[in-house]
């Protein structure tokens, strides 16, 4: 039994890692008295160590729960188990998802604060939140630029078809083309280039046959590409900042405690990158050893940090409450009011302060108190003290100042260039670029895009009808359309009977075949045909939103635990939501390009 | 007013016509046509070419050739013409098949095309009645009948001589291959039939697209050939057969987008799976849900 509460609840002091199993043990259906109890019991000894969640419990319910069979009833136990681990975020969200099912909308705005206080509070929530936006972001921008390459590259195809065969003279060019050009296309994909080079590379061939809006479409791309590059270094800074073991470590302190965490041979884990404040880890080490049970090693650190310039308030309490369990109660309280003093707005030193006097017997100043003190230890969300329960003894402890981890992020914000090169993201997108010429690359693309753009004009290339995909060769600042004559005199059904007619339907009905094919598999593209970007550019971006939720989703699943379950939900309605835009997006793109056509009275019809 | 071309050639009869600014019908039989030329104080209002001998300068069919209208829409505007009174133009600007512009140059083209054909008839006779006419409501300007004379006189003198620079028996004529020019740096009339050469590579259809008669048309191709823009050369016997040339031509065609079909196929495949192994494989996973490792 010892050895199981060793493996499941590492790093709590005995009694805690005792009473935490038998919480587990404790929950099933329809033993919601049983488990209050044990909770109850639970409760008293945390808060005895300053203790404020221990995130596993409701981890190993639901584990329980899921192999037994009772995963749908679990909402009552959670509802109890959220007294003992308010700090656990994905418990939260697991009963959000619950009450958005069951429609109790009674609950879920409640919920919903205890989910946001616990994102706030809890440090690996509030990073793992940052880190979950940055690889939405980053994803949606991948996919942007992917889809945007592929297709301004299949628009620019057709002139590229009988351009490059030109320029290389190469013989047979009706067969050899489409092979010529589609090597070209996959060159980079051989060569195994990074999604930015490769897109690149594609849009610099596209650019001379694009239209201004395709050219607009392109150039948010080459910006997302520099997204990319700075939100790949934006990840890599925070696993830094969080360590190696980012739900874990020095960082989840407050929820659950690494397993290696406390004891002196695991103290340098997270310190050993050199990315976290030195202090914030010493305040880590102390917080551990609190709930530990070793108070006067934790007194001892408290003091170290105290000594060192960091007199926050948290610290100032947190020893007191060290203080306080080595029976030292007027120094613990002198910790808590200078705590209260420093910072009038904490809560937690004034619940002390008051438990303290009557600890000291000094009714006539806890009385004073008391009501500021049950209403301040009330409002502290997502823990939910329950001021008239709580027994002498019962501490408020202060957890792990998350807020500092913002600054600490932010002024190693001089690292995100320096840096960026050695993330994983640097390495997967940007290969083979050495990290110190990624952004002159990408400003080198965007030079010679414009460069190019503006000689195009002035040059012969084909240009290729949008309505029948004739190809002219023009000289692009002469021709103010990118229809073709016929097309623009509207002959699509005018031409006379004969072989002009035949040959004209031939080439309108594989163009429009073309078109279709492409907008199947890059849906939404058969809007650039017809002209309409700015509504394929709305399209795209739902579109690379839905995919960027799938992305992000599916590497989540299948551990087994609740964050697990819960990105399954989103994965799956990721994936339907994306094949219906797919589908819709290539239903439009074919729908458009043929009411173009229909304008045009480009038929491709005989009679 | 009346006799015989012989006696009284059609110059003279139209300048008399216009000089003297009559308004009636001038009816010249000859060469087995017979065609009416309404004036309207001298100037040329409209023209009724020989419907049964002379079918291809009736605007309808005139239309067709230059590729504004299919066989089975003139079709179907002839049937709803005879129900009404109104002329096959006016129906034809009415269902927006046409602008008034463009029927006002087609029109002016008749007339050009039936008094060309008229200068060159040598035997038959002539009848001028007169009445009143007004001019219809496409006229915008009315044709000066001897500033058109004239310019068909020059014609007919020259033609001969631009005629036999051309192979004598059919021909037909293409863009020449990777030839750029400036359309706007070539004269009015080698300009339109320039644009029109992609239309057919027969001439009269071209001539017809450009919106020009025979005898200028040629003089503007002459122009092009002499530019070394065009290629001329004979209908030979194989390319006579143009449903087997096209039919061959269309199969190739499609052969190629076959192959043009596969290779894109192949090029989507390994995209899609370059796409999957950079967004969606474990690896790629792995690095879009690191954030997962923050709650766990």
């Amino acid at each position: 039994m010892r050895s199981g509460a060793d493996d499941l609840f590492p790093g709590y002091a005995p009694e805690v890692r005792a009473q935490a199993l038998r919480v587990v043990e404790a929950a099933g259906p329809g033993k919601e008295e049983e488990l209050a109890i044990e909770v109850r019991g639970l409760r008293k000894k945390m808060y005895s160590h300053g203790i404020l969640s221990v995130n596993a419990i409701p981890e190993l319910v639901f584990r329980r729960a899921d192999r037994e069979g009772w995963k749908n009833g679990l909402g009552p136990a959670f509802r109890l188990i959220a007294e003992i681990s308010p700090l656990s975020a994905t418990m939260w969200a697991w009963m959000v998802m619950e009450d958005i099912r069951g429609l109790r909308f009674s609950d879920l705005f409640p919920d919903l604060a205890d989910l946001s206080g616990a994102v706030w509070r809890f440090g690996p929530a509030r990073l793992g939140y940052a880190v979950w936006l940055v690889s939405f972001a980053l994803a949606a921008a991948c996919w942007f630029v992917v889809w945007t390459s592929i297709a301004l590259f299949l628009r620019a195809r057709p002139s590229l078809e009988l351009d490059i065969p030109r320029v290389l003279r190469l013989p047979y060019r009706d067969y050899l083309s489409p092979l010529a050009v589609a090597v070209l296309f996959l060159l980079p994909l051989f060569a195994g280039f990074g999604l930015a080079v490769v897109a690149c590379y594609w849009m610099v061939l596209s650019v001379a046959y694009l239209r201004r809006g395709e050219l607009m479409l392109m150039a948010i791309a080459i910006l997302l590409i520099v997204g990319i590059f700075f939100g790949g270094s934006m990840l890599h800074l925070a696993s830094r900042v969080a360590g190696d073991a980012p739900g874990e470590g020095y960082l989840g302190v407050d929820g659950s405690i690494s397993r290696t965490w406390p004891s002196e041979s695991g103290e340098g884990v997270a310190q050993g990158n050199g990315a976290a404040p030195s202090w914030l880890v010493l305040f880590s080490r102390a917080r551990a050893k609190m709930q530990a049970g070793d108070h006067a090693g934790a007194e001892r650190l408290w003091t170290e940090l105290i000594e060192a310039g960091q007199d926050l308030p948290e610290a100032r309490n947190n020893r007191g409450i060290t203080r306080a369990k080595q029976g030292r109660m007027r120094a613990a309280l002198s910790d808590f009011e200078a705590a209260f003093v420093k910072r009038p707005g904490e809560g937690a030193a004034l619940w002390n302060v008051y438990q303290g006097y009557l600890q000291l017997f000094n009714f006539e100043r806890a009385r004073m108190i008391q009501p500021l003190a049950w209403d301040r230890v009330q409002k502290l969300s997502p823990f939910r003290f329950r001021p008239s329960d709580m027994e002498a003894g019962e501490w408020v402890g202060s957890p792990l100042p998350v807020d500092e981890l913002v600054w600490a992020t932010l002024q190693r914000g001089h690292d995100l260039y320096r840096e960026a090169g050695e993330g994983e993201v640097y390495r997967m997108f940007f290969r083979p670029l050495s990290p110190g010429v990624a952004l002159l690359f990408l400003f080198a693309v965007w030079l010679t895009s414009v460069i190019w753009k503006f000689f195009s004009l002035r040059v012969w290339v084909h240009t290729a009808c949008r309505g029948c995909g004739t190809r002219t060769l023009i000289v692009g600042i002469r021709e103010a359309s990118d229809f073709c004559n016929m097309c623009r005199m509207q002959v699509g059904w005018g031409i006379r009977e004969g072989e002009e007619k035949e040959r004209r339907i031939q080439g309108i009905r594989m163009h429009r075949n073309t078109v279709r094919a492409g907008s199947v598999v890059v849906p939404g593209s058969g809007g650039l045909w017809s002209g309409k970007e700015g509504w394929t550019m709305l399209y795209v971006v739902l579109l690379c939103l839905s995919l960027a939720a799938v992305s992000v989703s599916i590497g989540a699943r299948g551990t087994g635990d609740i964050l697990s379950d819960l990105e399954s939900i989103v994965a799956r309605w990721a994936f339907l939501v994306t094949g219906v835009l797919w589908i819709v997006g290539a239903a439009w793109g074919i729908r458009s390009f043929g009411r173009m056509q229909q304008t045009l009275k480009i038929s491709g019809k005989r009679g | 007013m009346q006799g015989k071309i012989a006696d009284f050639g059609i110059p003279e009869i139209f300048q008399l016509v216009t000089s003297q600014q009559k308004s009636g019908a001038l009816t010249i039989r000859g060469d087995e046509r017979e065609t009416i030329f309404l004036f309207s104080n001298g100037m040329i209002v409209d023209v009724q070419p020989d419907r049964q001998k002379a079918p291809s300068t009736l605007i309808g069919n005139m239309l067709v050739d230059a590729g504004y209208l299919t066989a089975e829409e003139l079709r179907r505007i002839l049937s709803i013409q005879e129900k009404g009174k109104k002329k096959i133009g006016e129906i034809l600007v009415e269902k927006g098949k046409i602008s008034r512009e463009k029927l006002a140059q087609y029109l002016y083209l008749q007339v050009k095309d039936s008094l060309y054909f008229s200068l060159r008839i040598k035997e038959g006779d002539y009848r001028f009645e007169v009445f009143s006419v007004r001019p219809p409501a496409w006229m915008a300007t009315p044709i000066h009948g001897d500033r058109l004379l004239m310019e068909g006189m020059q014609f007919l003198d020259e033609y001969a001589w631009i005629r036999e620079k051309f192979p004598p028996e059919r021909f037909k004529v293409v863009r020449k291959w990777g030839v750029k020019i400036d359309p706007m740096a070539l004269p009015p009339q080698e300009r339109e039939v320039w644009g029109a050469v992609y239309f057919s590579s027969d001439p009269y259809l071209v001539f017809r697209k450009a919106c020009l008669t025979w005898h200028e048309g040629l003089k503007a191709l002459w122009g092009l050939w002499d530019r070394g823009l065009v290629e001329i050369s004979p209908v030979d016997s194989e390319t006579q057969d143009t449903g087997r040339a096209v039919r061959e031509d269309m199969a190739r065609r499609f052969s190629i987008g076959c192959v043009r079909a596969a290779i894109w196929s192949l090029a989507a495949i390994v995209a899609g799976f370059w796409v999957y192994r950079i967004l969606l494989s474990p690896p790629a996973r792995h690095l879009l849900a690191g954030w997962a490792e923050f709650y766990r």
